[in-house]
């Protein structure tokens, strides 16, 4: 296998290969600073006595000499064994990684590359810095590709690649995706509050804060156009984007969790979200609007499909989760109090100060807590979890409702902790770590009873030291 | 070894107290409120003193054949069960007292990327070691 790298990445005599010239482009690019220097330099009122008129000129000409330099002195090649960057003009750098932590291989072309067909190939590892080479020629990305990710699967080349799609997302569904956007939801009613405010006040501006919460949501959705997913040749890969195009692709045993997400909005119109979450965050440390989304909008409960096409079987379903113990919501019920009884005295405080008197105290206490009581019992019945030989799964959530599905494999290592409140009452709560990136939230199967929690912690850290792993992830 | 954690606790937690105390009160207490000090500290000291005690006695450590579980705290409990198939590097580590008094804290660390350390700490130096090998081989 090593003696086909040659064929695949074009070398020069000691393998080191410098990036396409046109990457002298973004070098300026990240120097443009010193020109609008110069430029302001240009344009300053006051005569520059002596040699200072040509700063500006310098100061350009030594900004594309730097460029070029550094340009120059950065290179890259791939060894049986690694990947390596130099680069560097004043200060060198080396950056080698391993082959076998290759976690994804992403070549993003932005809008500037896609001119000249150009991309920017990143390869991340779990525990190393990332590494970027742009920009490349897109076969160069495409070579880079195969021959990197090559380390990180099974050697099955030979076999022709059988893609399954996975999901895609329609301009129709792009829209409901954005639409059923919590943020966006909140956005909008805090837009009209804002707007029959400054009907009332005359202040116009009071609205505009409003579209700020909005900015978020739909920068999220635009990440998304025209996505598609499949899979093929035991990895996952994701495309999405027009203009700046992304794709990226994830050995599917590097996947340590996968969750789905039913916000309030889009539980309503039956829709649900499913992602997945590798080593490193989502899928790429830059990808946070992908953030390793593997089906954006899909009808509720096609989940299954999707998670099986990630992990294997599972067995388990959301009829079969396990109940919290019914005390957390004699928990929940005290934590809202002590957040509502502070509230009404303000409101108490607040209406005998403006004029209707203590009473709006009292009001605040007769809406508040029929809705904590709500809230709690809500809370409890979402509450659940279910574990078998080969998975975990946790359900939690009131309004942003996500179901976490863990391949009992990939489980670090397993926490049982109680609070003071917690053991008065008998219960615990069972925290499991995998080394999938802080994204997707706490794993957590909330107040148990303790013997339940001691239970399913004994077991799931049992069945994982069973199962040994290549490198322990 | 367990006298001297809560010695120290204790004479640690007073210290700090009693000085945040001195401060607090040079700025807003009148010199009638003298008698609070000592009694602050009787008061702190014992608690630092249960607190020292208990958290030594509850540090407490197990090796089966597949786990290595660690169960610690005094009001928040815990109890960390490690795969040892999933340990990536185990280190031991001492202070200048805790190597006077011949003993060591061992840390194991998983590819987990939120539990903070799984810690024992004041295992016997040789028995750190002894374990630290045995995690390490698997």
């Amino acid at each position: 296998m090593i003696d086909e790298l040659p064929e695949e990445v074009p070398e020069s005599a000691d393998g080191w290969r410098r990036l396409h010239p046109l990457t002298i482009l973004k070098e300026i690019g990240s120097l443009a600073w010193a020109l609008v220097a110069a430029i302001v330099l240009d344009f300053e009122p006051v005569e520059v006595p002596g040699n200072w008129a040509e700063a500006d000129v310098v100061i350009a000409v030594g900004v594309f000499v730097y460029a070029i330099a550094r340009y120059v002195f950065t290179a890259y090649r791939v060894t049986p064994t690694s990947l390596e960057l130099r680069r560097g003009v004043f200060v060198k750098s080396l950056q080698v990684m391993p082959r076998d932590r290759v976690q994804s291989v992403a070549a993003n072309a932005g809008f500037v590359g896609r001119l000249f067909g150009l991309t920017t190939v990143e390869v991340s590892a779990a525990d190393a810095e990332d590494i970027q080479l742009g920009f490349v020629s897109e076969e160069d990305a495409e070579a880079l590709r195969r021959i990197l990710e090559r380390a990180s699967v099974a050697p099955v080349e030979e076999e022709p690649e059988v893609t399954r799609p996975m999901a895609t997302l329609s301009f129709r569904h792009l829209l409901l995706y954005a639409a059923t956007d919590t943020l966006l939801v909140v956005g909008v009613f805090a837009l009209a509050g804002g707007i029959v405010l400054a009907a009332v006040t005359g202040r116009f501006w009071v609205p505009v804060p409003a579209f700020g919460v909005m900015v978020w949501p739909v920068v999220r959705a635009l990440g998304l156009v025209a996505f598609r997913s499949w899979t093929g040749q035991d990895r996952l890969r994701l495309q999405a984007g027009v203009l700046g195009r992304r794709h990226t692709e994830s050995p599917l045993d590097r996947i340590q969790l996968v969750q789905i997400r039913r916000p309030l909005p889009r539980r309503l119109l039956g829709y649900e979200t499913v992602s997945m979450v590798t080593g490193d965050i989502g899928v790429s440390s830059d990808s946070i609007l992908l953030a390793g989304t593997v089906a954006p909008l899909v009808p509720a409960g096609s989940w299954r499909t999707i998670a099986e096409q990630l992990l294997g079987p599972i067995g388990l379903d959301e009829k079969g989760l396990e109940r919290s113990s019914s005390l957390t919501i004699r928990r929940s019920i005290v934590r809202g109090l002590l957040v509502l009884t502070p509230l009404a005295v303000l409101a108490g405080w607040v209406g005998s100060r403006l004029g209707p008197g203590p009473w709006a105290g009292l009001a605040v206490g007769a809406v508040g807590i029929p809705a904590l009581v709500a809230y709690s019992r809500a809370r409890w019945r979402t509450l659940g979890w279910a574990v078998d030989d080969r998975h975990l799964m946790l359900r939690r959530g009131v309004f942003d409702r996500r179901i976490t599905i863990v391949p009992v494999h990939k489980v670090q290592d397993v926490t049982v902790r109680a609070t003071p409140f917690q053991r008065r009452l008998g219960l615990a709560t069972v925290d499991v770590d995998t080394a999938g990136l802080a994204l997707s939230g706490s794993v957590l199967a909330i107040d148990l009873p303790q013997d339940r929690a001691r239970h399913l912690a004994d077991r799931l850290a049992e069945t994982a030291a069973r199962i040994a792993l290549p490198d322990g992830v | 070894m367990r006298r001297l954690r809560v010695l120290i606790g204790t004479v640690g937690a007073v210290l700090v107290m009693v000085a945040a105390l001195i401060f607090l009160m040079s700025v807003a207490a009148p010199s009638r409120w003298l008698w609070v000090l000592p009694a602050a500290a009787a008061v702190i000291g014992g608690v630092a003193w249960w607190w020292a005690g208990v958290d030594y006695a509850r540090w407490a450590w197990r090796l089966t054949e597949d786990l290595f579980e660690v169960r610690r705290g005094v009001l928040f409990r815990r109890q960390h069960l490690v795969p040892r198939s999933r340990i990536q590097n185990v280190t031991t580590k001492g202070g200048p007292l805790q190597r006077r008094f011949g003993v060591l804290t061992l840390a194991v660390h998983t590819a987990g990327t939120r539990t903070q350390n799984v810690e024992v700490r004041d295992i016997d130096a040789r028995h750190a070691e002894e374990l630290r090998r045995q995690l390490g081989l698997t």
